[in-house]
């Protein structure tokens, strides 16, 4: 990137600054002229010069154009004759002009700022912009040398003054240049001795200030970079939470946070104190002038060498000197601030001048598959310990077989596959891929025909689709419609719409967006995480159930009825049913009986819900629970009386928490012995809620008879009649109506488990997963699956899902090689045994497949008999080297099925 | 609705308790406390409350139906006993902090009350009086199972 951030900002937007520079030339006559036309106001119809009869008249706007006599014998062009104008007349239409031109220099100034600002803040995108894609064509080895958090601030915080400056980068010297430049030609020509004096003042402010602003320029280098490594610090506190749990370091991070501010905080006010000092002394030497004209100019009068009138003209020339001055200093303060952040800026951005940047992922046309051989020769990676990772090793593997390495941790098989995943770049000795030097493959082959699967993998906060669809986007591949905005950024030859289609279907083996899940589907079944695919599904909504669906899982409900009748098992589930109420669900779910929609009908806030406090007061029901809430409350206080709140036995009650105790027994001795109407609303919602919360099966207080579980079921009804049929608040539990906003599961149950029945969970998810298979439901459980968020770096999968999930990625695309380091590691025996097959099964060429290769550096050395080839190393060289059946593929895998027979 | 029909709700987990010879001594509040934190758990026919070899979380006292213990020996289990309404299973497993010593499974249905190992370490932490009484109850059985060894050599040397 530019070194100067003038020059970047010039290459970048040379046309508009000059576009703006011609505007402000063009906006100047109007500006002279808006502060010409008052004189003539004043001095032509309000004061009656030229009016002095009431007849009078005069000329206006007559627009002349000089040209040589040759032309013209009057040496003009008469462009417009203009109009005569009596005393009234000239009046309005002078003020009428005088408004015209406020307006249109209303409206240059108005063009000119959005100007400006658009200009900066498009520059600042593109800058930004080009940090990234730097960031993005990092070669490997700079990956571990920045910090994300630091960088992260580079970009969004450090470059933002840019924006403000990049709109006035040329265009406000020039302009301020040339007012300055003027009023000093005027004091000159006035008196050349005033001038001089002017002139001489300013060199002091335009040499001094400058000099003294660089002490602050140094302060404010340090405070950019102590800002960002405190960025970057904190960055690696948070990255860090658990250990400094387990270590109790906390202290000691919150000291260095401490003294870090500490410094921040001396810079800035060494800054302070600068900054004012330079700003007295700029003021100072600003009042100084009008004293030396004063004074000097006075005496010159005195001495009658210069006029009166001259005098007064000079300093009111002067007058318009301080500000534009002040502004280009202010222009140049701003320069320097900036100049130093970007150069602060581009220095991290920069690498080691015998580093190569990536080229840019461009690549037209088809991307050829790659056969033939991997062959690595003399390969020596060296790291920053000066030990050797690799040890001169030179191995040739065939694109085509499976490979196994086999070593310790220490045995270079880890480096060896990031060499050939171009992840980590030789120090001596290269790679031939397919008879060409591995770096000389553009990155949109290799990249695309070559997965590689880590042993930690990680994975941006998205959905399990986009984590699997992510190494299919490479390029836009289906343009969306209407989105222009990507315009704005430059960004060579590629097509940055975020909105199309990036996905590259046909490499996964589908025709479009409509049959990709079934790819997706058979491949995470390859890895084993179909089902827990499925299962995540069961917990979750459908997007956007079709009639069809909704009617099948209503279907599904009597099904899975069934089979609990059929296994024996029906007091599973107790199921909803509007006539009766629900025991293994609490009061309130009972009474809401749906799944609340609108926030204010949320269970948690039904105590001060106005119209259930309303249905249950009519049926005198409020009083009730009111007391039921002040009696659970004080049963628990009794039972736990005398307990620390961290006993173990806090743990099984759910009704309220050991914090809630204190306020619960200030609401009961507030509260007494009154009736619901004499308690404050606040009281009266706690133990309305504690009343609510109750489940008579799991809290076993004995609190339901059959006239309260009336009076319930008859306010569930009044409530669900006064809200309505249009279930915009509630969705209200129906055997029959499919409930959107409910999860998979229980759309199917449309009932509560019980309570106290062992391994309930378990027993129903057996049925449950047979029912949605039944129905033909699987599908569209799967999809939404799919649609489960991973969180951020994939932390809501466990580590092996995590695993499985990123080898399902690498397979996805069908590549035709798959490098893997200890990919299935968090897996035990069988799981790997049962997925590599699978994988190994995929790689071989049949039914016109194209098959891929394999070359895996083993988690479990049990692996091994899978693979054709077992390469051994040790301390980065390969110490041994067998081939089973180099060939015959055929022969292995028929090999491998006679020696199972005995077994 | 009153405070006495509160407690008569707990009646029964509270007497199937004190039915449990370790709990016999302990007062009734804390008997309460220790019903109120557990929970009922109800085994089918055929499942199992613990299986040998596991660890257990919980311990169960039976309040209604039956289930047999069984021991592994060899390939075999073995049944070596029979429990019912009061008995206390899978107790030593909590209270030693050692895998399942004993597997035991419902022959008919069974209604259990389950004890967390936290709750009642919980329980026993804080009122150490409770320690006691079950210290004097396992001492007990010791000496039981003693009687046993020396009676089961005796006829072993007979024979």
């Amino acid at each position: 990137m530019e070194a100067s951030l003038f020059r970047y900002i010039w290459q970048q937007t040379r046309r508009e600054q000059l576009w703006i520079l011609f505007v402000i030339l063009a906006s100047m006559p109007f500006n002279y002229v808006m502060l010409d036309l008052p004189k003539y106001i004043v001095n032509g119809p309000i004061q009656a010069k030229g009016f002095e009869r009431a007849t009078d008249t005069q000329h206006y706007f007559q627009v002349k154009i000089p040209v040589p006599s040759s032309i013209s014998e009057q040496g003009f062009l008469e462009v417009l004759h203009g109009w005569d104008l009596n005393r009234i007349w000239s009046l309005s239409v002078l003020s009428a002009a005088f408004l015209a031109l406020v307006i249109i220099n209303g409206l240059f100034k108005f063009y000119i700022n959005t100007y400006k600002g658009r200009l900066g803040e498009r520059m600042l995108q593109q800058l930004r912009y080009d940090l990234v894609d730097r960031v993005l064509r990092f070669p490997p080895s700079e990956h571990r040398r920045v910090k994300p958090a630091e960088i992260a601030t580079m970009i969004k915080d450090e470059v933002e003054p840019l924006g403000g400056f990049i709109g006035d980068a040329f265009v406000q010297p020039v302009f301020l240049g040339g007012q300055i430049i003027t009023a000093l030609i005027f004091i000159l020509t006035q008196n050349f001795m005033l001038g001089l004096i002017a002139l001489a003042l300013l060199a002091v402010q335009g040499v001094v200030i400058p000099r003294l602003r660089r002490k602050q320029l140094v302060l404010g280098r340090q405070r950019q970079l102590t800002s960002r490594s405190l960025a970057g610090r904190i960055g690696e506190i948070i990255d860090d939470m658990p250990n400094i749990l387990t270590n109790d370091v906390s202290n000691y991070h919150r000291a260095d946070i401490a003294n870090r501010l500490t410094t921040i905080f001396g810079i800035r006010f060494a800054l302070y104190q600068w900054k004012f000092f330079v700003k007295f002394l700029n003021n100072l030497l600003a009042q100084i002038t009008p004293f030396l004209f004063y004074m000097v100019g006075g005496l010159l009068a005195i001495g009658g060498h210069l006029n009166i009138g001259q005098l007064v003209a000079v300093i009111s020339a002067y007058k318009d000197l301080p500000s534009p001055v002040k502004d280009l200093i202010d222009w140049d303060q701003q320069r320097l601030d900036v100049e130093v952040k970007y150069t602060q800026v581009i220095e991290q951005f920069s690498v080691d001048p015998s580093l190569e940047l990536l080229p840019p992922s461009d690549f037209d046309g088809p991307v050829p598959h790659l056969s033939g051989d991997i062959v690595a020769s003399g390969l020596t990676v060296i790291d920053t310990a000066s030990s050797r990772l690799l040890d001169n090793l030179s191995l040739a593997i065939k694109l085509s077989e499976f490979t196994a390495i086999d070593g310790n941790a220490t045995s270079g098989g880890e480096t060896l596959i990031e060499v050939l995943a171009r992840l980590v770049s030789p120090d001596a000795g290269r790679v031939l891929l397919a008879g060409r030097d591995l770096r000389d493959w553009p990155t949109a082959v290799t990249g695309r025909r070559i997965s590689f699967v880590g042993a930690e993998p990680f994975f941006a906060q998205s959905t399990i689709t986009d984590a699997l669809l992510y190494g299919l986007r490479h390029k836009v591949l289906r343009p969306s419609e209407g989105s222009q905005r990507h315009k704005i950024i430059k960004s060579g030859s590629n097509s940055l719409d975020f909105e199309a289609d990036w996905v590259d279907y046909e490499a996964a083996g589908a025709t479009g967006p409509e049959d990709i899940n079934e790819r997706l589907q058979a491949t995470l079944q390859v890895v084993d995480l179909e089902a827990e695919v499925v299962g995540f599904g069961l917990n979750r909504t459908l997007a956007e159930p079709t009639s069809e669906q909704e009617q099948a899982f209503v279907e599904a409900r009597a099904s899975f009825r069934q089979k609990l009748e059929e296994t024996g098992t029906v007091h599973l589930i107790e199921p909803f049913d509007p006539e009766r109420y629900n025991v293994q669900a609490s009061i309130g779910e009972n009474l809401i009986f749906g799944m609340p929609i609108n926030e204010a009908y949320e269970l948690r806030r039904l105590g001060s819900n106005t119209e259930m406090r309303k249905i249950l007061a009519d049926l005198r029901l409020d009083d009730t629970l009111f007391g039921m809430g002040r009696a659970i409350a004080s049963t628990i206080m009794e039972l736990f009386e005398g307990l620390e709140a961290d006993n173990p036995l806090f743990e099984q009650l759910s009704l309220m928490t050991p914090e809630q105790f204190p306020d619960y027994q200030a609401a009961l001795k507030r509260v007494g012995s009154k009736p619901l109407r004499n308690a404050i609303p606040g009281d009266q919602a706690i133990f309305l809620d504690l009343a609510f919360n109750y489940i008579e099966p799991r809290d076993r207080l004995g609190l339901l008879d059959d006239a309260l579980i009336g009076k319930l079921v008859l306010a569930r009804k009044a409530f669900h009649q006064a809200l309505g049929d249009e279930q915009d608040k509630i969705a209200f539990f129906h055997p029959d109506v499919y409930i959107v906003a409910a999860s998979v599961k229980d759309n199917v149950l449309m009932g509560r488990v019980a309570f106290g029945i062992a391994e309930a969970e378990y027993r129903i998810g057996v049925l449950l997963h047979e029912v949605i298979e039944e129905r033909g439901l699987r599908p569209a459980v799967f999809e939404a699956g799919l649609s489960f968020n991973i969180g951020s770096g994939g932390k809501r999968l466990t580590g092996s899902q995590r695993q499985k999930l990123a080898m399902a990625r690498a397979l996805l695309r069908r590549p035709d090689f798959l490098l893997v380091h200890r990919g299935l590691s968090q897996l035990d025996v069988h799981g790997q045994t049962a997925i590599l097959d699978r994988i190994l099964g995929l790689g071989k060429p049949e039914d016109g497949g194209q098959g891929f290769g394999v070359l895996w550096n083993l988690e479990n050395p049990q692996l091994a008999d899978h693979f054709d080839r077992i390469v051994h190393m040790e301390d980065g060289r390969v110490v041994s080297d067998d081939h089973h059946h180099l060939d015959d593929r055929e022969d292995a895998s028929e090999r491998q099925e006679a020696l199972k027979i005995p077994a | 609705m009153g405070q006495g029909e509160l407690v008569n709700a707990f009646k029964e987990d509270v007497e199937v308790l004190r039915g449990v010879p370790i709990f016999a001594s302990v007062d009734a509040a804390k008997l309460k406390l220790l019903a109120f934190a557990s929970q009922r758990l109800v085994f089918d026919e055929g499942q199992t409350l613990c299986k040998e070899g596991e660890r257990g979380e919980q311990a169960y006292v039976i309040v209604k139906g039956e289930a047999d213990v069984f021991v592994r020996a060899g390939e075999y289990d073995i049944r070596v006993a029979s429990v019912g309404r009061n008995d206390f299973v899978g107790d030593i497993a909590i209270l030693c902090d050692t895998p399942r010593t004993a597997t035991v499974r419902a022959t008919s249905r069974c209604e259990t009350l389950a004890i967390g190992k936290a709750q009642l370490m919980g329980l026993l932490r804080s009122f150490p009086e409770m320690s006691i009484a079950i210290m004097r109850v396992l001492a007990s059985r010791l000496e039981r199972t003693n009687h046993a060894l020396a009676e089961a050599q005796r006829l072993a040397k007979a024979h």
